[in-house]
């Protein structure tokens, strides 16, 4: 049962994962771009934040900083179509929780979302 | 302006080496007002001066116009060059002369121009002529002198041969690099915009799945907005898939223009030898300052060498391919006309069909495949002939864009 943030600019992807996520009894709340996003999370309490990498403007890993700024203790999950090597050890670096390739099933989110929230 | 397809085009290189040829001749002016000499051989060495000036001069223009054919015309330099510091030599100091310096400087620049093997015979050459330049003073010199100096002579030519190898190897590299980064940019554009909405499709018909599964409880239109969704999605995929599709081809359709006359001029020197051996002429009439025409290089390439082929066959003894272009309002007409057998007036209407052929090897493709990129081109081809007169092939090209 935790608040979970999305921030992703496909709109559709953030429909599907929202029912998901519901249907796991979690609460989800979807930014369509990296302002949005920062302006959510200073509005409420998040669990957990789950960034989509590239976005057009500000890009994931831009999120990833400034959340990591503003708000250290929410984890973040970098979910992306991209896979490429560097931009993975970049956003470990920027202190990004965990690196998820698109597509993403059901399973592999619950599970990182148990992962991620375990004491 | 259109430059040849040499290892290096009329650029930096040339204007620096022509450059390099003025200073030197300049040089050589101040030398000789200044250094003192008799009078008998001041005379020639003014001369000499003049006509090498008027000479580099006249050299360095045809360079310039004639870009791809650069390479011989420097090597018709190199001769003329070593010609000129021979003479010039023996009325200027013989062998301790300071223009054999002069003999260094060729070899430098005209092993860094040609590469690491042509270098090799460049040295020898050189040494040779270097040697030579001065008979009545060989006997002067002690043979160490005179093989130090060619040593050196060959060293450095050697070491500029290197050189200029690894940087084109440096360039080639660079270029693959570009290129393929240029791939996998496309390449990661693509999974992207593949990727996304098939994770909308995966969950969704994960959410579709677990409806289905509640059986009696099963909200149908909730389920219908899920499939509409998947479908939703599919379409989006097959869209960006379809954009880049058009992106890929119109960009190849950026590369589609050619020089013609550049084209006809290469593959006229790339058939010579073949052509005299078999007693063939060559007649060029291209008109000048003719604007690219829309086709691809490689396959007008193919067009031309199908047909001067065929020319080739039709004159087993000998005989003249005469090759102009001529330039229309919106496009360029080629005509290769041949002196050869000619053809019959039933085969000539028969001539771009597929698999048609009179000659006992090839695939009777050449034709067909000629006229089928010309026309997709956006232009047109004829042929006109008579029996042992011969043939005329017309190829017309529009302007590229």
């Amino acid at each position: 049962m935790a608040k979970i943030l999305l921030v992703d600019d496909d709109v559709e992807f953030g429909i599907a994962f929202s029912k998901i996520l519901k249907s796991e009894g979690h609460k989800p709340a979807v930014a369509l771009n990296t302002a949005e996003g920062l302006k959510t999370l200073g509005k409420e309490k998040f669990d957990i934040i789950f960034a989509d990498l590239s976005m057009p403007g500000e890009n994931g890993l831009v999120l990833l900083e400034k959340s990591k700024k503003g708000f250290p203790d929410i984890p973040v999950v970098m979910i992306t179509a991209f896979g490429d090597w560097d931009v993975y050890a970049k956003a470990i670096e920027k202190g990004a929780v965990k690196f998820v390739n698109k597509p993403v099933k059901k399973e592999e989110i619950v599970q990182i979302i148990k992962d991620v929230l375990a004491p | 302006m259109n430059t040849g397809k040499g290892i290096l085009s009329f650029d930096l290189t040339d204007f620096a080496f022509s450059l390099v040829k003025l200073l030197a001749v300049f040089g050589g002016l101040i030398w000789g007002l200044y250094h003192p000499m008799s009078s008998n051989d001041k005379v020639f060495f003014f001369i000499l001066l003049a006509i090498f000036f008027v000479y580099t001069l006249v050299l360095y223009l045809c360079v310039f116009k004639f870009a791809d054919q650069a390479p011989k015309l420097y090597l018709f330099e190199l001769i003329i060059d070593l010609m000129f510091l021979s003479f010039i030599i023996p009325v200027t100091g013989g062998f301790n002369s300071t223009f054999t310096l002069g003999f260094f400087l060729l070899a430098a620049i005209h092993s860094f121009y040609y590469g690491l093997v042509a270098s090799i015979g460049i040295a020898f050459l050189i040494s040779i002529v270097y040697i030579f330049s001065c008979p009545q003073c060989l006997v002067h010199q002690h043979w160490t002198d005179i093989a130090l100096r060619t040593a050196f002579l060959s060293v450095l030519a050697v070491i500029m041969g290197y050189l200029s190898e690894r940087e084109r190897r440096m360039h080639r590299q660079l270029v693959n690099a570009e290129q393929f980064a240029a791939m996998g940019m496309m390449s990661s554009q693509i999974a992207h915009a593949v990727r996304n909405p098939l994770s909308t499709i995966s969950l969704n018909a994960e959410l579709l799945s677990d409806e289905v599964k509640k059986g009696q409880g099963l909200d149908a239109d909730e389920a219908e907005t899920l499939i509409n969704s998947i479908m939703n999605e599919v379409q989006r995929v097959n869209d960006v898939v379809e954009e880049h599709l058009k992106f890929m081809r119109r960009s190849k359709s950026e590369y589609r223009r050619c020089d013609v006359n550049l084209l006809l001029n290469s593959l006229i020197n790339f058939l010579e030898k073949e052509a005299s051996r078999k007693g063939i002429s060559f007649l060029k009439s291209l008109e000048g300052n003719l604007p690219d025409v829309k086709i691809e290089e490689s396959g007008l390439r193919q067009i031309m060498l199908n047909i001067v082929r065929n020319s080739f066959e039709a004159m087993p003894r000998g005989g003249q391919i005469r090759i102009s272009t001529v330039k229309g309002k919106d496009d360029i007409e080629i005509t290769i006309e041949d002196t050869g057998i000619g053809i019959s007036r039933e085969n000539l209407k028969r001539i771009f069909e597929p698999f048609f052929t009179t000659k006992d090897v090839g695939t009777g493709l050449g034709l067909y495949i000629a006229r089928d990129m010309v026309i997709e081109a956006g232009g047109g081809i004829s042929c006109e002939s008579k029996i042992n007169k011969g043939t005329k092939v017309k190829v017309r090209l529009s302007f590229a864009v």
